[in-house]
């Protein structure tokens, strides 16, 4: 009964995983099954009351103040404009190079990937200021810029730069993964069937990879949406202009904690409601989310 | 199993380090706004060289975010504010036991010294052109430059529209001062109005200041005081005592700031 047994699996990209199973005793196995669920409703709870208990504390009086405040909608269009507009280039740019890192061998692949990850632990302050000093006055890029008229920093530009840098990484490795997984089989056998390359790439792997694109490109639109640090320091405050949702919330945090938390269930709502009709529109559309 | 071994060895590990290291050690918390960083770091040395076993753990922030944390319940001991009406607002609950003026401030306009505009005053802030940077309206410091303005406009000598033609040259409302004057340093706008506090240190010498007259001026005081919930309050009175003592207000001055005490 405890005997152990090998299960070796080869999937389709030739990736072998090799995992150890064993059957348990029914009690070990009820036992473990019970544990695993509590864990799993400790994780859900985790993650949602403190989200929950956000939406109950502000006062009817701040929700309305939120709702009727110009910042909001100021911030909403900035925020949905900018983060869909950023999510459209890292979805050109970072996926070109997803495939190109899936799909191509070349020297000092190892450090590209690794570079490519390097956005997500930077602490985004960080970024912005990185981005300051290269796109700004004084900035090699930046100066070039600045003498041809151009002013980066303090523009709606900037903000987008900003949030296109910190959200590739996140599209880039779930695209990778997409390409990855491909059963280049079925490409193959496009090719001998006559199509062109584009043709494939287009009805063959596209449709394939479709899921893990979107669930890469939700991701980064997520992250654009939430960013704050770079943009604080790279693209600045003002509103109607640079100043995004996060922004908002900040600077209405330090007058209101009611209203700026309001402001908050205003994003998470609106968010949350996005990305439920995004996958829902793609799911009825015959392609579901694995 | 051994990597989850070594993962709860180093789990322990670090739990009986951090239980252990300060165990002997008084920590006293002190909250207060970012302009008095420097000057605070400096009379926290000279107060843990004077209390041995004794150390302050410094949050800096702006005022706004510290007194939300008081508000919260946060375990603060001593807060030094840069808004008035917050300390005003923690003695209505009885959330303070002690209170007093720290030190004094004032504004100040800050030209970049890679500017190509030619500002040699208030008035020329509202030439076409001009990129400025001030505080947010939420922050306090970012008010009063605005009452500034309302005032100087008032008065009639800057000219016809003189608020609402500086008012249009902003290009951004930076979280702090500290960031006002960082980015008119590296020359991403012409000029900024900021505490005289802010104008030194490391961007000193990339800036230049224009006083403006006391007439207009907002003459700003920074409060101090102590939490009533302080787990220390013998030892937040002392480091308050410093504060306001010649020594104390000998560091704050070295720090840009005018004494509390007006002679």
């Amino acid at each position: 009964m405890n005997q152990l047994k090998s299960v070796r699996t080869v999937d389709n990209g030739g990736h072998q995983s090799e995992s150890w199973t064993r059957e348990p005793p029914a009690i070990v196995s009820s036992l473990f099954k019970g544990g695993a669920g509590l864990i799993a409703v400790l994780t859900v709870l985790f993650l949602v009351v403190p989200l929950v208990w956000l939406c109950l504390w502000p006062t009817a009086d701040d929700l309305k103040e939120a709702a009727f405040s110009s910042m909001l909608w100021d911030a909403m269009k900035i925020s949905f404009i900018t983060s869909t507009l950023s999510t459209f280039l890292v979805i050109c740019f970072g996926g070109v190079l997803a495939f190109m890192l899936a799909r191509y061998q070349f020297r000092g692949k190892m450090i590209v990937d690794t570079l490519v990850d390097l956005p997500m632990v930077l602490p985004p302050m960080v970024t912005g200021l990185a981005l300051l000093i290269l796109f700004g006055r004084n900035g090699p890029l930046g100066n070039w810029l600045w003498n041809h008229g151009m002013a980066l920093p303090f523009t709606v530009t900037a903000v987008v730069i900003a949030q296109v840098f910190v959200s590739l990484p996140f599209f880039i490795r779930a695209a990778r993964a997409g390409f990855e997984s491909v059963d280049r089989r079925l490409e193959t056998a496009s090719l001998l069937l006559g199509a062109s390359k584009a043709r494939t790439f287009i009805k063959i792997t596209v449709p394939l990879v479709w899921p893990t694109l979107l669930a890469g490109a939700i991701l980064a639109w997520a992250r654009c949406l939430g960013e704050f640090g770079a943009t604080i320091v790279f693209a600045g405050n003002f509103q109607g202009v640079t100043q995004t949702m996060p922004l908002a919330i900040f600077e209405a945090l330090q007058a209101n904690l009611g209203v700026a938390i309001a402001l908050s269930i205003v994003l998470l709502f609106v968010s949350f409601c996005l990305v439920m009709l995004l996958k829902f529109v793609i799911g009825g559309a015959g392609v579901t989310h694995s | 199993m051994r990597s989850i071994r070594t993962i709860v060895m180093s789990l322990l590990l670090l739990g009986s380090m951090a239980s252990n290291s300060h165990a002997e050690e008084q920590v006293l918390v002190v909250s207060a706004a970012t302009s008095l960083q420097d000057s605070f770091i400096e009379a926290g040395k000279l107060f843990e060289h004077d209390h041995p076993g004794t150390r302050i753990a410094f949050n800096f922030a702006s005022s706004n975010q510290l007194f939300s944390q008081i508000e919260q319940g946060a375990p603060v001991d001593v807060f030094a504010s840069a808004d008035m009406s917050l300390l005003k607002r923690l003695e209505d609950k009885s959330t303070i036991t002690e209170s007093s003026i720290l030190a004094r401030n004032k504004l100040i306009v800050i030209v970049s010294n890679l500017s190509r505009m030619n500002i040699n005053g208030l008035g020329d802030l509202k030439k076409k052109g001009v990129r400025i940077i001030l505080a947010g309206n939420q922050v306090p410091a970012g008010r009063y430059a605005r009452q500034i303005l309302q005032k100087a406009d008032q008065t009639g000598s800057f000219g016809p529209d003189y608020n609402s033609l500086v008012l249009h040259n902003i290009v951004s409302e930076e979280p702090d001062l500290r960031m006002v004057a960082m980015k008119i340093a590296f020359g991403e706008a012409d000029a900024g109005i900021v505490y005289v506090s802010d104008a030194g240190g490391d961007v000193g010498n990339k800036l230049k200041t224009i006083a403006i007259a006391d007439n207009l001026n907002v003459l700003m005081e920074y409060d101090v005081a102590i939490i009533k919930s302080s787990a220390h309050p013998a030892m937040a009175k002392s480091f308050y005592d410093l504060l306001l003592s010649p020594k104390g207000q000998e560091i704050l001055i070295k720090g840009g700031l005018l004494p509390a005490q007006t002679k």
